[in-house]
């Protein structure tokens, strides 16, 4: 059963000063998986919204997100990621990144970085 | 006269089909594959498209270069899952009611043969969808939660091929002890992910890779990919589980299916046509009650028309299956002839029949199971023989491992 790697990468820019950073992962395609999501090496969240902080706290920082995704559904070879940030009002949407795997049951692994820049 | 035994022996054959249909098991459910069994026939070769390049090629490999369709042929497409669904989550899936149930469960299918009786080809086409689809059990929520733990151990792993990459001395892990201790840390940190045992199967799987990587970046990547491909490998079983237990569901169900069948050469013409409704209460993961009603309905020479109502129980135990199931039929046959004036008429037969029977099913192996059937069958007005049946028989499935599983299991499935 092998497994792809899916390796994204991307910027975030914080739209406000005030308002707190949260990262939201939704696995599509009736996917059953894993994830993670850290501010450069320390995780933030685990199968859960994250909440990084204000923009003083990640800007110059990666928001890493690493997700597992095995195909367990028999109707689609289809799996995918999107990765929402949100701040106040401000929606910021990553993806939908999708990959057809080769064969029922195999894996993919998506890791997204996002480099928040002013 | 002659004509008449020949509409006779139609009438015969369409009704022998259903007996034959019903000593092969629970009469009382939709059948998988419509197309297929209005036809009465699996085709050799069965295309199963996933996206719609490979649906508009196996649509055009279907003909001939002279445009006419190939034989024993069969397709079966979900339409909905011909692209990616990036929105659908996990629970929207499973707790689906209404237009997105419909949606996800639509198959449409299609299959053509060669009537061996008239020389005539013909084309079969159906669908299948759900209308209502009880719910998960606990047993699934727990199978669940393991996977998404694997799973996130995986990505734990996952993660650590950035910092083996990046150019930030500060984050980088350097050898394969640093990436372990980065990830053991991440369980650690995630404790409520994880129980002392997935920890120490992390170790397991470590021990298992073992060390020898040389502390470069594509070495230790590559260390990575190995820690990852042996969680996947253990997790194999895990994820079959997850699957098999998705689609047994406990609660309501309910599903509607239909085909129809035609001739392809000569005339295009209509052969017979039929619905199936199927209701179940999965009351636990072995037992079911199920109610079928299905209509059908034929016009050859002759028109005939069967109406089946029933109700099964099905107890599905590991390795046997039993069931028990009464059913009521109403038909009618219009059969045309002449009378002693030479004058067309015609003849109208139609009763009430029923059929009751039990069936057990027990599974030597995962491809062959031994079958049991016995009672009454329905009476027809054609066929003068005794209405008890027993049969015993050995079901051996070549191509597909799930066909000599249990018959009367299909409700619980």
């Amino acid at each position: 059963m092998p497994i792809t790697y899916v390796e994204i990468e991307d910027c975030y820019k914080p739209k406000t000063t005030s308002e707190e950073i949260s990262v939201e992962v939704i696995i599509g395609n009736a996917g059953v998986g894993g994830y993670l999501i850290f501010l450069d090496r320390k995780l933030k969240a685990a199968n859960k919204i994250a909440k990084l902080g204000k923009a003083k706290a990640v800007l110059g920082k990666r928001t890493v997100i690493s997700a597992t995704v095995p195909d367990v559904l028999d109707e689609t070879n289809w799996t995918s990621l999107t990765v929402v940030v949100r701040e106040g009002n401000s929606k910021t949407t990553y993806g939908p990144y999708s990959k057809e795997v080769a064969n029922h049951l195999d894996t993919v692994s998506f890791t997204i970085q996002l480099v928040n820049q002013s | 006269m002659r004509r008449r035994y020949f509409y006779a022996l139609t009438f015969m054959l369409f009704s022998v089909t259903h007996a034959t249909f019903a000593q092969n098991g629970n009469e009382l459910s939709v059948p998988s594959t419509p197309a297929f069994s209005i036809l009465n026939y699996e085709p050799a070769a069965i295309m199963r498209p996933s996206n719609p390049k490979e649906l508009s090629a196996d649509i055009l490999n279907s003909f001939d270069p002279s445009g006419k369709l190939l034989l024993n042929l069969g397709i079966e497409v979900a339409p909905y899952w011909l692209k990616s669904r990036p929105y659908l989550t996990r629970e929207q899936y499973l707790d689906a009611s209404g237009q997105q149930i419909f949606l996800q469960s639509l198959m449409l299918s299609a299959a053509t043969v060669k009537d061996s009786l008239t020389d005539n080809n013909k084309l079969g086409a159906g669908f299948r969808f759900k209308i209502v689809d009880g719910k998960v059990s606990p047993e699934y929520r727990e199978a669940e939660a393991q996977l998404i733990s694997r799973a996130t151990m995986m990505a734990a792993v996952s993660s650590a091929r950035v910092f083996i990459q990046t150019n930030d001395d500060a984050l980088r892990l350097k050898d394969t002890q640093e990436v372990v201790t980065f990830i053991d840390e991440i369980l650690r940190d995630s404790a409520s992910q994880f129980t002392p045992d997935d920890l120490a199967f992390f170790r397991e799987m470590v021990s298992k890779v073992g060390g020898n990587f040389d502390n470069t970046v594509t070495d230790l990547i590559a260390y990575t990919e190995m820690i990852n491909a042996a969680i996947d490998e253990e997790s194999a079983e895990l994820k079959r589980q997850v699957v098999a237990l998705a689609k047994r569901r406990i609660g309501f169900i309910a599903e509607v299916a239909g085909a129809s069948s035609f001739f392809t050469t000569a005339h295009d013409k209509f052969e017979k046509a039929g619905i199936w409704i199927n209701a179940s209460n999965v009351v636990s993961q072995t037992d079911a009650w199920n109610f079928s009603a299905r209509y059908f309905f034929a016009d050859s020479d002759s028109a005939t028309s069967n109406f089946d109502f029933g109700l099964a129980y099905i107890k599905e135990l590991s390795n046997l299956s039993l069931s028990v199931e009464a059913m009521g039929r109403s038909y009618r046959a219009e059969i045309p002839d002449f009378n002693i004036n030479n004058e067309p008429i015609t003849i109208v037969e139609k009763d009430f029949t029923y059929r009751l029977a039990a069936q057990a099913s027990y599974r030597i192996a995962e491809d062959i199971s031994v079958n049991l059937s016995f009672g009454k069958n329905f009476d027809s007005p054609f066929i003068e023989r005794g209405g008890f049946f027993s049969i015993l028989g050995v079901r051996y499935s070549i191509f597909k491992s799930n066909v000599a599983g249990m018959p009367a299991a299909r409700a619980l499935k």
